[in-house]
Protein backbone atom coordinates (compact mmCIF):
# COMPACT_ATOMS: atom_id res chain seq x y z
CA UNK A 1 0.00 0.00 0.00
CA UNK A 2 1.26 3.39 -0.93
CA UNK A 3 1.76 5.81 1.91
CA UNK A 4 -0.60 8.60 0.82
CA UNK A 5 -1.23 11.73 2.80
CA UNK A 6 -4.23 13.92 2.01
CA UNK A 7 -4.61 17.63 2.59
CA UNK A 8 -7.82 19.64 2.07
CA UNK A 9 -7.62 22.95 0.21
CA UNK A 10 -10.21 25.63 0.83
CA UNK A 11 -8.88 28.53 -1.15
CA UNK A 12 -11.53 30.89 -2.41
CA UNK A 13 -11.96 30.77 -6.18
CA UNK A 14 -9.81 27.65 -6.51
CA UNK A 15 -11.01 24.59 -8.38
CA UNK A 16 -8.56 22.35 -6.50
CA UNK A 17 -9.91 21.08 -3.20
CA UNK A 18 -7.57 18.25 -2.29
CA UNK A 19 -3.81 17.71 -2.44
CA UNK A 20 -2.33 14.23 -2.01
CA UNK A 21 1.33 13.37 -1.50
CA UNK A 22 2.65 9.87 -2.09
CA UNK A 23 5.30 9.70 0.61
CA UNK A 24 6.86 6.57 -0.85
CA UNK A 25 7.60 8.44 -4.05
CA UNK A 26 8.82 11.64 -2.39
CA UNK A 27 12.61 11.83 -2.58
CA UNK A 28 12.87 15.39 -1.22
CA UNK A 29 14.09 16.78 -4.51
CA UNK A 30 12.23 19.85 -3.18
CA UNK A 31 11.31 21.02 -6.67
CA UNK A 32 7.85 21.80 -5.31
CA UNK A 33 9.33 23.95 -2.54
CA UNK A 34 11.34 25.99 -4.99
CA UNK A 35 8.19 26.72 -6.99
CA UNK A 36 5.90 27.32 -4.00
CA UNK A 37 7.75 27.68 -0.70
CA UNK A 38 4.56 29.09 0.84
CA UNK A 39 2.81 25.77 0.27
CA UNK A 40 5.39 23.08 0.94
CA UNK A 41 8.01 22.20 3.54
CA UNK A 42 10.12 19.20 4.50
CA UNK A 43 9.26 17.18 7.60
CA UNK A 44 11.63 15.30 9.92
CA UNK A 45 11.62 12.27 7.63
CA UNK A 46 12.74 14.42 4.69
CA UNK A 47 9.37 14.08 3.01
CA UNK A 48 7.38 16.97 1.66
CA UNK A 49 4.31 18.01 3.65
CA UNK A 50 1.86 20.88 3.31
CA UNK A 51 2.71 24.07 5.18
CA UNK A 52 -0.27 26.07 3.91
CA UNK A 53 -2.58 24.47 1.35
CA UNK A 54 -4.30 27.77 0.54
CA UNK A 55 -1.26 29.96 0.03
CA UNK A 56 -0.88 30.04 -3.76
CA UNK A 57 -3.14 30.23 -6.81
CA UNK A 58 -4.05 27.16 -8.85
CA UNK A 59 -1.50 27.83 -11.59
CA UNK A 60 1.37 27.96 -9.08
CA UNK A 61 0.11 24.90 -7.23
CA UNK A 62 -0.09 22.93 -10.48
CA UNK A 63 3.38 24.17 -11.48
CA UNK A 64 4.76 22.96 -8.15
CA UNK A 65 3.22 19.51 -8.73
CA UNK A 66 4.49 19.42 -12.31
CA UNK A 67 8.02 20.18 -11.12
CA UNK A 68 8.14 16.96 -9.08
CA UNK A 69 10.55 14.52 -10.76
CA UNK A 70 8.75 11.47 -9.37
CA UNK A 71 5.12 12.63 -9.81
CA UNK A 72 4.48 12.26 -6.09
CA UNK A 73 1.91 15.07 -5.90
CA UNK A 74 -1.72 14.57 -6.96
CA UNK A 75 -4.34 17.30 -7.22
CA UNK A 76 -8.12 16.78 -7.15
CA UNK A 77 -11.00 19.12 -7.99
CA UNK A 78 -14.15 19.69 -5.91
CA UNK A 79 -15.86 16.79 -7.72
CA UNK A 80 -13.08 14.42 -6.67
CA UNK A 81 -11.62 14.15 -10.17
CA UNK A 82 -7.86 13.99 -10.44
CA UNK A 83 -6.68 17.14 -12.24
CA UNK A 84 -2.95 16.37 -11.96
CA UNK A 85 -1.27 14.26 -13.20
CA UNK A 86 -3.73 13.72 -16.02
CA UNK B 1 9.04 5.03 -45.11
CA UNK B 2 6.42 6.20 -42.65
CA UNK B 3 4.99 9.69 -42.41
CA UNK B 4 4.18 11.60 -39.19
CA UNK B 5 3.24 15.22 -38.52
CA UNK B 6 5.49 15.24 -35.47
CA UNK B 7 8.56 13.09 -34.99
CA UNK B 8 10.28 13.20 -31.60
CA UNK B 9 13.73 11.68 -31.19
CA UNK B 10 14.10 10.71 -27.54
CA UNK B 11 11.56 9.13 -25.19
CA UNK B 12 12.71 10.68 -21.93
CA UNK B 13 10.93 13.35 -19.94
CA UNK B 14 11.60 16.12 -22.51
CA UNK B 15 10.40 14.14 -25.54
CA UNK B 16 7.43 12.62 -23.72
CA UNK B 17 6.28 15.93 -22.24
CA UNK B 18 6.55 17.46 -25.71
CA UNK B 19 4.32 14.70 -27.15
CA UNK B 20 1.82 15.19 -24.35
CA UNK B 21 1.72 18.96 -24.95
CA UNK B 22 1.42 18.58 -28.72
CA UNK B 23 -1.54 16.23 -28.26
CA UNK B 24 -3.27 18.79 -25.99
CA UNK B 25 -2.83 21.48 -28.65
CA UNK B 26 -3.29 19.36 -31.77
CA UNK B 27 -5.81 16.54 -31.32
CA UNK B 28 -5.34 15.02 -34.77
CA UNK B 29 -1.70 15.43 -35.93
CA UNK B 30 0.16 12.13 -35.96
CA UNK B 31 2.98 11.78 -33.41
CA UNK B 32 5.89 9.34 -33.22
CA UNK B 33 8.50 9.04 -30.46
CA UNK B 34 11.74 7.19 -31.18
CA UNK B 35 13.34 5.86 -27.99
CA UNK B 36 16.73 4.23 -27.76
CA UNK B 37 15.66 2.36 -24.66
CA UNK B 38 13.08 -0.40 -25.03
CA UNK B 39 10.86 1.17 -22.34
CA UNK B 40 8.12 3.71 -21.73
CA UNK B 41 9.03 7.05 -20.13
CA UNK B 42 10.42 6.74 -16.61
CA UNK B 43 11.78 8.91 -13.81
CA UNK B 44 15.52 8.91 -14.28
CA UNK B 45 16.12 10.68 -10.97
CA UNK B 46 14.79 7.66 -9.08
CA UNK B 47 17.49 5.40 -10.46
CA UNK B 48 20.10 6.57 -7.94
CA UNK B 49 17.77 6.74 -4.93
CA UNK B 50 18.21 4.22 -2.09
CA UNK B 51 14.67 2.81 -1.97
CA UNK B 52 14.85 1.83 -5.63
CA UNK B 53 18.43 0.65 -5.80
CA UNK B 54 17.91 -1.48 -2.70
CA UNK B 55 14.53 -2.83 -3.80
CA UNK B 56 12.64 -1.36 -0.82
CA UNK B 57 10.16 0.25 -3.20
CA UNK B 58 8.50 -1.54 -6.10
CA UNK B 59 10.77 -0.86 -9.05
CA UNK B 60 7.64 -0.32 -11.15
CA UNK B 61 7.21 3.09 -9.52
CA UNK B 62 9.85 4.40 -11.92
CA UNK B 63 7.47 4.24 -14.90
CA UNK B 64 5.81 7.59 -15.51
CA UNK B 65 3.64 6.37 -18.39
CA UNK B 66 1.94 3.08 -19.23
CA UNK B 67 1.76 1.50 -22.68
CA UNK B 68 -1.94 2.40 -22.69
CA UNK B 69 -1.16 6.10 -22.41
CA UNK B 70 0.63 6.02 -25.76
CA UNK B 71 -2.25 4.15 -27.40
CA UNK B 72 -4.94 6.38 -25.87
CA UNK B 73 -3.16 9.50 -27.06
CA UNK B 74 -2.40 8.03 -30.46
CA UNK B 75 1.35 8.41 -29.99
CA UNK B 76 3.43 5.77 -31.72
CA UNK B 77 6.41 4.76 -29.57
CA UNK B 78 9.29 3.14 -31.47
CA UNK B 79 11.08 1.30 -28.66
CA UNK B 80 14.72 0.30 -28.74
CA UNK B 81 15.60 2.27 -31.87
CA UNK B 82 17.84 5.24 -32.42
CA UNK B 83 17.99 7.85 -35.15
CA UNK B 84 21.15 7.53 -37.22
CA UNK B 85 20.93 10.18 -39.93
CA UNK B 86 18.92 13.30 -40.53
CA UNK B 87 18.17 14.93 -43.87
CA UNK B 88 16.79 18.31 -42.80
CA UNK B 89 16.16 19.34 -46.40
CA UNK B 90 14.02 16.33 -47.29
CA UNK B 91 12.70 16.23 -43.73
CA UNK B 92 13.43 12.65 -43.00
CA UNK B 93 15.19 10.66 -40.31
CA UNK B 94 16.73 7.22 -40.81
CA UNK B 95 16.44 4.79 -37.90
CA UNK B 96 18.82 2.11 -36.71
CA UNK B 97 16.61 -0.65 -38.13
CA UNK B 98 16.82 0.87 -41.64
CA UNK B 99 13.31 2.36 -41.59
CA UNK B 100 12.81 6.04 -42.44
CA UNK B 101 10.45 8.56 -40.89
CA UNK B 102 9.18 11.56 -42.82
CA UNK B 103 8.23 14.52 -40.62
CA UNK B 104 6.58 17.91 -40.86
CA UNK B 105 8.09 18.94 -37.54
CA UNK B 106 10.96 17.35 -35.67
CA UNK B 107 12.06 17.50 -32.04
CA UNK B 108 15.58 16.48 -31.03
CA UNK B 109 15.39 15.41 -27.39
CA UNK B 110 18.19 12.89 -27.46
CA UNK B 111 19.41 13.44 -23.91
CA UNK B 112 22.87 12.77 -22.59
CA UNK B 113 25.01 9.65 -22.64
CA UNK B 114 27.49 8.69 -19.96
CA UNK B 115 31.03 9.61 -20.81
CA UNK B 116 32.84 6.39 -21.48
CA UNK B 117 35.74 5.65 -19.21
CA UNK B 118 38.76 5.19 -21.44
CA UNK B 119 41.53 3.92 -19.19
CA UNK B 120 43.25 0.65 -20.19
CA UNK B 121 41.22 -2.29 -18.94
CA UNK B 122 37.94 -0.35 -18.71
CA UNK B 123 36.19 -3.06 -20.74
CA UNK B 124 36.47 -5.70 -18.01
CA UNK B 125 33.46 -7.14 -16.23
CA UNK B 126 32.62 -5.50 -12.91
CA UNK B 127 32.46 -1.95 -14.25
CA UNK B 128 29.05 -0.30 -14.04
CA UNK B 129 27.65 2.96 -15.34
CA UNK B 130 24.36 4.50 -14.27
CA UNK B 131 22.01 6.22 -16.66
CA UNK B 132 19.41 3.80 -17.94
CA UNK B 133 16.90 1.44 -16.36
CA UNK B 134 19.08 -1.50 -17.34
CA UNK B 135 22.13 0.12 -15.69
CA UNK B 136 20.08 0.72 -12.54
CA UNK B 137 18.87 -2.88 -12.42
CA UNK B 138 22.44 -4.13 -12.73
CA UNK B 139 23.66 -1.84 -9.93
CA UNK B 140 20.65 -2.83 -7.82
CA UNK B 141 21.60 -6.47 -8.18
CA UNK B 142 25.16 -5.72 -7.03
CA UNK B 143 23.98 -3.52 -4.13
CA UNK B 144 21.50 -6.13 -2.92
CA UNK B 145 24.15 -8.87 -3.00
CA UNK B 146 26.98 -9.39 -0.51
CA UNK B 147 29.26 -6.49 0.46
CA UNK B 148 32.09 -5.80 -1.94
CA UNK B 149 35.04 -3.50 -2.37
CA UNK B 150 34.13 -0.70 -4.74
CA UNK B 151 36.17 2.04 -6.38
CA UNK B 152 34.10 5.08 -7.30
CA UNK B 153 35.45 7.44 -9.95
CA UNK B 154 33.99 10.94 -10.24
CA UNK B 155 32.75 13.36 -7.61
CA UNK B 156 29.31 14.65 -8.54
CA UNK B 157 25.74 13.91 -7.41
CA UNK B 158 25.30 10.36 -8.64
CA UNK B 159 28.60 9.21 -7.10
CA UNK B 160 27.66 10.87 -3.83
CA UNK B 161 24.23 9.20 -3.73
CA UNK B 162 25.45 5.74 -4.73
CA UNK B 163 28.30 5.88 -2.17
CA UNK B 164 25.74 6.28 0.60
CA UNK B 165 23.68 3.37 -0.71
CA UNK B 166 26.65 0.99 -1.04
CA UNK B 167 28.07 2.08 2.32
CA UNK B 168 24.71 1.30 3.95
CA UNK B 169 25.06 -2.24 2.57
CA UNK B 170 28.49 -2.74 4.13
CA UNK B 171 30.56 -2.09 1.00
CA UNK B 172 34.12 -0.84 1.37
CA UNK B 173 34.18 2.37 -0.65
CA UNK B 174 37.20 4.18 -2.08
CA UNK B 175 36.45 7.39 -3.93
CA UNK B 176 39.01 8.50 -6.53
CA UNK B 177 38.54 12.03 -7.86
CA UNK B 178 40.41 14.27 -10.23
CA UNK B 179 39.08 17.29 -8.32
CA UNK B 180 40.24 18.72 -5.01
CA UNK B 181 36.89 18.01 -3.34
CA UNK B 182 33.35 16.74 -4.02
CA UNK B 183 31.20 18.95 -6.28
CA UNK B 184 34.11 21.21 -7.25
CA UNK B 185 33.72 23.96 -8.46
CA UNK B 186 30.00 24.34 -7.94
CA UNK B 187 30.29 24.41 -4.16
CA UNK B 188 33.05 25.95 -2.08
CA UNK B 189 35.66 23.79 -0.41
CA UNK B 190 34.54 25.07 3.02
CA UNK B 191 30.93 24.21 2.21
CA UNK B 192 31.83 20.66 1.25
CA UNK B 193 34.37 20.06 4.07
CA UNK B 194 31.78 18.92 6.66
CA UNK B 195 30.23 16.54 4.12
CA UNK B 196 33.59 14.98 3.33
CA UNK B 197 34.39 14.78 7.04
CA UNK B 198 31.20 12.78 7.57
CA UNK B 199 32.11 10.41 4.73
CA UNK B 200 35.60 9.86 6.12
CA UNK B 201 34.28 9.32 9.65
CA UNK B 202 32.08 6.58 8.23
CA UNK B 203 35.11 4.84 6.76
CA UNK B 204 34.98 6.01 3.16
CA UNK B 205 38.44 6.67 1.73
CA UNK B 206 38.68 9.78 -0.45
CA UNK B 207 41.66 10.06 -2.79
CA UNK B 208 41.78 13.57 -4.26
CA UNK B 209 43.46 15.01 -7.36
CA UNK B 210 44.16 11.53 -8.62
CA UNK B 211 43.32 9.43 -11.65
CA UNK B 212 43.09 5.75 -12.29
CA UNK B 213 45.85 4.73 -14.73
CA UNK B 214 44.78 1.17 -15.35
CA UNK B 215 42.17 -1.39 -14.42
CA UNK B 216 43.75 -4.62 -13.17
CA UNK B 217 42.47 -8.14 -13.66
CA UNK B 218 41.81 -10.73 -16.33
CA UNK B 219 38.27 -11.02 -17.56
CA UNK B 220 36.92 -9.42 -14.38
CA UNK B 221 38.14 -6.42 -12.39
CA UNK B 222 40.43 -7.22 -9.46
CA UNK B 223 41.77 -3.75 -8.77
CA UNK B 224 43.05 -0.45 -10.10
CA UNK B 225 46.48 1.10 -10.43
CA UNK B 226 46.46 4.83 -9.74
CA UNK B 227 48.55 7.44 -11.58
CA UNK B 228 51.00 7.53 -8.65
CA UNK B 229 51.53 3.76 -8.91
CA UNK B 230 49.42 2.75 -5.90
CA UNK B 231 47.42 -0.42 -6.46
CA UNK B 232 44.00 -0.79 -4.86
CA UNK B 233 42.26 -4.16 -4.89
CA UNK B 234 38.53 -3.99 -5.64
CA UNK B 235 35.61 -6.07 -6.93
CA UNK B 236 33.67 -3.44 -8.82
CA UNK B 237 34.28 0.03 -10.29
CA UNK B 238 31.66 2.70 -10.84
CA UNK B 239 33.02 5.41 -13.15
CA UNK B 240 30.52 8.28 -13.09
CA UNK B 241 32.61 10.82 -14.93
CA UNK B 242 30.04 13.06 -16.53
CA UNK B 243 28.11 13.03 -19.76
CA UNK B 244 28.54 13.38 -23.49
CA UNK B 245 25.94 14.82 -25.78
CA UNK B 246 25.46 12.81 -28.95
CA UNK B 247 25.49 15.53 -31.62
CA UNK B 248 27.86 14.21 -34.32
CA UNK B 249 25.07 12.75 -36.46
CA UNK B 250 23.35 16.15 -36.38
CA UNK B 251 26.48 18.10 -37.26
CA UNK B 252 26.63 16.04 -40.45
CA UNK B 253 23.07 17.21 -41.19
CA UNK B 254 24.02 20.88 -40.85
CA UNK B 255 22.44 21.41 -37.43
CA UNK B 256 24.36 24.05 -35.49
CA UNK B 257 25.94 22.49 -32.45
CA UNK B 258 28.51 23.29 -29.81
CA UNK B 259 28.61 20.91 -26.86
CA UNK B 260 24.87 20.47 -27.29
CA UNK B 261 22.39 21.42 -30.00
CA UNK B 262 22.14 25.18 -30.39
CA UNK B 263 18.70 26.72 -30.09
CA UNK B 264 17.18 30.15 -29.58
CA UNK B 265 14.88 30.95 -26.65
CA UNK B 266 11.98 29.30 -28.51
CA UNK B 267 14.00 26.07 -28.67
CA UNK B 268 14.23 26.32 -32.46
CA UNK B 269 17.43 25.02 -34.03
CA UNK B 270 18.97 26.61 -37.14
CA UNK B 271 17.09 24.14 -39.40
CA UNK B 272 13.48 24.87 -40.41
CA UNK B 273 10.86 22.95 -38.40
CA UNK B 274 13.46 21.38 -36.10
CA UNK B 275 13.32 22.03 -32.36
CA UNK B 276 15.38 20.72 -29.45
CA UNK B 277 14.70 20.17 -25.73
CA UNK B 278 16.18 18.54 -22.67
CA UNK B 279 19.71 17.59 -21.63
CA UNK B 280 21.10 17.92 -25.14
CA UNK B 281 19.71 21.41 -25.84
CA UNK B 282 22.07 24.35 -25.62
CA UNK B 283 19.53 27.11 -25.75
CA UNK B 284 19.61 30.86 -25.44
CA UNK B 285 18.96 31.97 -21.88
CA UNK B 286 17.23 35.33 -21.81
CA UNK B 287 18.32 36.16 -18.27
CA UNK B 288 21.97 35.20 -18.72
CA UNK B 289 22.36 36.41 -22.29
CA UNK B 290 24.18 33.29 -23.44
CA UNK B 291 23.43 29.77 -24.65
CA UNK B 292 23.46 27.23 -21.83
CA UNK B 293 22.99 23.51 -21.32
CA UNK B 294 20.75 22.93 -18.33
CA UNK B 295 21.10 19.18 -17.82
CA UNK B 296 18.51 18.71 -15.12
CA UNK B 297 15.07 17.16 -14.81
CA UNK B 298 13.14 20.33 -14.17
CA UNK B 299 14.46 22.12 -17.25
CA UNK B 300 14.09 19.04 -19.43
CA UNK B 301 10.43 18.75 -18.51
CA UNK B 302 9.67 22.43 -19.08
CA UNK B 303 11.66 22.58 -22.31
CA UNK B 304 9.66 19.60 -23.54
CA UNK B 305 6.46 21.43 -22.73
CA UNK B 306 7.55 24.69 -24.40
CA UNK B 307 8.92 22.91 -27.48
CA UNK B 308 5.68 20.92 -27.78
CA UNK B 309 3.61 24.08 -27.53
CA UNK B 310 5.74 25.86 -30.12
CA UNK B 311 5.68 22.89 -32.49
CA UNK B 312 1.88 22.72 -32.36
CA UNK B 313 1.76 26.51 -32.85
CA UNK B 314 0.69 29.05 -33.80
CA UNK B 315 2.15 31.05 -30.88
CA UNK B 316 5.82 31.02 -29.93
CA UNK B 317 6.60 30.88 -26.23
CA UNK B 318 10.14 31.47 -24.94
CA UNK B 319 11.76 29.10 -22.48
CA UNK B 320 12.51 30.98 -19.27
CA UNK B 321 13.24 29.26 -16.01
CA UNK B 322 15.33 29.44 -12.89
CA UNK B 323 16.05 25.76 -12.60
CA UNK B 324 17.54 23.87 -9.71
CA UNK B 325 18.37 20.41 -8.58
CA UNK B 326 19.29 18.68 -5.35
CA UNK B 327 21.30 15.77 -4.09
CA UNK B 328 20.99 13.86 -0.81
CA UNK B 329 23.32 11.72 1.15
CA UNK B 330 24.62 11.10 4.66
CA UNK B 331 22.06 13.50 6.12
CA UNK B 332 22.94 16.37 3.81
CA UNK B 333 20.61 18.05 1.34
CA UNK B 334 22.58 19.95 -1.26
CA UNK B 335 20.79 22.36 -3.59
CA UNK B 336 21.90 24.12 -6.76
CA UNK B 337 19.83 27.04 -8.03
CA UNK B 338 20.22 28.95 -11.29
CA UNK B 339 23.66 29.35 -12.84
CA UNK B 340 26.22 28.10 -10.30
CA UNK B 341 29.37 28.29 -12.43
CA UNK B 342 31.95 30.41 -10.61
CA UNK B 343 33.17 32.21 -13.75
CA UNK B 344 35.43 35.28 -13.54
CA UNK B 345 32.58 37.74 -14.16
CA UNK B 346 30.70 36.68 -11.03
CA UNK B 347 31.15 37.76 -7.43
CA UNK B 348 30.75 34.93 -4.97
CA UNK B 349 29.17 35.91 -1.68
CA UNK B 350 29.22 33.51 1.23
CA UNK B 351 26.14 34.07 3.37
CA UNK B 352 26.72 33.47 7.09
CA UNK B 353 23.94 31.29 8.50
CA UNK B 354 23.17 29.49 11.73
CA UNK B 355 24.96 26.21 12.23
CA UNK B 356 27.58 27.31 9.72
CA UNK B 357 29.85 24.35 10.56
CA UNK B 358 27.38 21.99 8.86
CA UNK B 359 25.10 24.11 6.71
CA UNK B 360 26.13 26.44 3.96
CA UNK B 361 24.89 29.08 1.57
CA UNK B 362 26.58 31.03 -1.18
CA UNK B 363 25.30 33.16 -4.01
CA UNK B 364 26.77 34.22 -7.34
CA UNK B 365 26.20 37.82 -8.34
CA UNK B 366 26.70 39.38 -11.77
CA UNK B 367 26.00 43.02 -12.64
CA UNK B 368 24.40 43.52 -9.23
CA UNK B 369 21.95 40.65 -9.64
CA UNK B 370 21.93 37.15 -8.20
CA UNK B 371 22.22 34.57 -10.96
CA UNK B 372 22.80 31.42 -8.93
CA UNK B 373 23.29 29.92 -5.51
CA UNK B 374 24.20 26.75 -3.68
CA UNK B 375 22.95 25.63 -0.29
CA UNK B 376 23.59 22.78 2.10
CA UNK B 377 20.65 21.76 4.30
CA UNK B 378 18.66 24.93 3.61
CA UNK B 379 15.84 24.32 1.10
CA UNK B 380 14.12 27.45 2.43
CA UNK B 381 17.07 29.60 1.30
CA UNK B 382 17.02 27.84 -2.08
CA UNK B 383 13.52 29.07 -2.52
CA UNK B 384 14.44 32.66 -1.55
CA UNK B 385 17.40 32.63 -3.95
CA UNK B 386 15.20 31.27 -6.76
CA UNK B 387 12.76 34.15 -6.25
CA UNK B 388 15.52 36.77 -6.19
CA UNK B 389 17.01 35.43 -9.42
CA UNK B 390 13.62 35.31 -11.10
CA UNK B 391 12.68 38.85 -10.07
CA UNK B 392 16.16 40.12 -11.09
CA UNK B 393 16.34 42.10 -7.86
CA UNK B 394 19.25 44.53 -7.74
CA UNK B 395 21.22 43.46 -4.65
CA UNK B 396 24.35 45.54 -5.26
CA UNK B 397 23.57 47.79 -2.28
CA UNK B 398 22.98 44.79 -0.02
CA UNK B 399 26.10 42.72 -0.74
CA UNK B 400 28.08 43.94 2.25
CA UNK B 401 25.13 43.35 4.57
CA UNK B 402 24.61 39.87 3.14
CA UNK B 403 28.29 39.09 3.56
CA UNK B 404 28.48 40.20 7.19
CA UNK B 405 25.10 38.83 8.20
CA UNK B 406 23.37 42.17 8.84
CA UNK B 407 20.89 41.55 6.03
CA UNK B 408 18.73 38.42 5.92
CA UNK B 409 18.59 37.26 2.31
CA UNK B 410 14.93 36.32 2.73
CA UNK B 411 14.11 39.95 3.54
CA UNK B 412 15.16 40.96 0.01
CA UNK B 413 12.37 38.87 -1.54
CA UNK B 414 9.67 41.27 -2.70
Amino acid sequence: MADLREYPRNKEGSTISKIVVDRDLCIAAVSCIAVAAETWELDDENKVVIKDADSVDDATLIASAEACPTKAIYLYDTEGNQVFPK
Amino acid sequence: MQQYTYVIIGGGIAGTTAAETIRKNDPTGSIAIVSEEPYVCYSRVLLSKPAWVLGEQPFDNVWLKKDDWYTENDIHLFKGLSAVTLDAGRKNVALSDGDELQYDKLLLATGAHNRKWNVPGADKRGIHYLRTVDDARAIGEVAQGGPKRVVMVGSACVSFEIIEILHSRGFTVTEVMREKYFFEPQLSQEGVAPIERTLEEKGITIIREMEVAEVLGGDHVVGVRLADGTELPCDIILPFIGVELPVDWLKAAGIATHKGIYANQYLETNAPDVWTAGDTAECWDLALGEAVIMGNWMSARLQGEIAGKNMAGPERTPFEQVSFHTSHGFGYLIGWTGDVRPLPDRTIVHIPIENDEQDHCRILVRHGRIIGGTTVNRPDLMSAITKLIKARVDVSGALEGLRNGNIDIKSLVL
